[in-house]
């Protein structure tokens, strides 16, 4: 009966090491392979934020696409209403290139009125 | 009539180049928290999109970081940061904002020189008045500023958990580096 019972204590405690230590290295989503919950224009994008509708988009993949209207470090504007980050130096493209990125919405900068999206990724683009 | 029409647009334009003239900014500037206590896991985000605008005419100046955009090298980390503790969904934005004082343009070195912003932080839905001591430089053309400060959770109603209360210093360390262009 304790053999069964020290046992039975040793699988719990070993599950429970198992468990604790797969939730601290659990992975960062990857956004690049996400499916994307919404496919927009520069425009539609900003607009789910003014319009309240924020929380479809706060914290989901996104794919925007629009003309690139600004580059920066690490970073470039879709036609002036959308930020995009990427990792660094790993921006090849133009302004005026029209382009799909597809990146995580982390929310809406009323400094500049942008919609500011991160992780991202180059789903295709046309100079 | 030619003359004067001439001589006004030329005013008028000067004008509207002096105004534009007045706004340094970034989209990208860096802000790193840290909340680490010694011997435990370090806590530690760095937030690269940064949002900030000074204008070197007032001194006004603003500073905005979006909550998601601090990224933690433990994801699981990250998502208790914005579910369990800045409760992001519901309070996206941390923004300082206030006016630098005794600002002035003219007076920027290269090495950096110490002022102070008077104003405000907002964060998790508490606004808290605050003066912030900030280093200013000028770097080419751009201007630099730099801050490091101390922030306590509890003035923003930021709620600790007893139970790992060891394990997250009572006083957070922020510091912002940010490079504003014009």
């Amino acid at each position: 009966m304790k053999k069964y019972i020290v046992l039975l204590f040793l699988f719990f405690f070993a599950s429970g090491t198992v468990i604790g230590y797969r939730m601290l290295t659990k992975a960062h989503r990857n956004i690049a392979e996400e499916v994307p919950v919404f496919e927009l224009n520069a425009t539609g994008l900003a607009e789910l934020f003014n319009s309240g509708n924020s929380e479809q988009v706060m914290d989901k993949t996104v794919v925007v696409s629009g003309v690139i209207s600004e580059i920066g470090p690490s970073y470039l504007l879709v036609e002036n209403g959308v930020q995009c980050s990427f990792p660094e130096n790993s921006i090849n493209l133009r302004t005026g290139d029209t382009v799909k990125i597809k990146g995580r919405c982390i929310g809406y900068d009323d400094l500049f009125d942008l919609v500011k999206l991160d992780q991202c990724s180059l789903i295709s683009y046309m100079p | 009539m030619k003359k004067r029409i001439a001589t006004l647009l030329l005013i008028f334009s000067t004008i509207v180049y002096a105004a534009a003239q007045d706004k340094y900014a970034t989209k990208s500037g860096s802000i790193v928290f840290d909340a680490s206590v010694p011997s435990f896991e370090a806590i530690k985000a760095e937030n690269q999109q940064v949002s900030a605008i000074l204008n070197v005419e007032t001194g006004q100046f603003a500073v905005l970081a979006l909550i998601q955009g601090f990224r933690f090298d433990i994801a699981l980390m990250e998502e208790h940061f914005n579910e369990n503790y800045m409760e992001s969904e519901d309070y996206p934005k941390a923004i300082f904002k206030g006016v630098i004082s005794d600002f002035s343009k003219e007076n920027l070195k290269t090495e950096p020189m110490s002022y102070t912003l008077d104003g405000s932080i907002s964060m998790h839905g508490e606004e808290k008045p605050m003066q912030i001591p900030l280093e200013i430089s000028k770097q080419g053309e751009a201007i630099k500023i730099n801050t490091a400060f101390l922030l306590f959770p509890e003035d923003f109603e930021i709620d600790v958990p007893k139970v790992v209360g060891n394990k997250i210093a009572k006083e957070v360390s922020i510091q912002a580096d940010l490079i504003l262009n014009q």
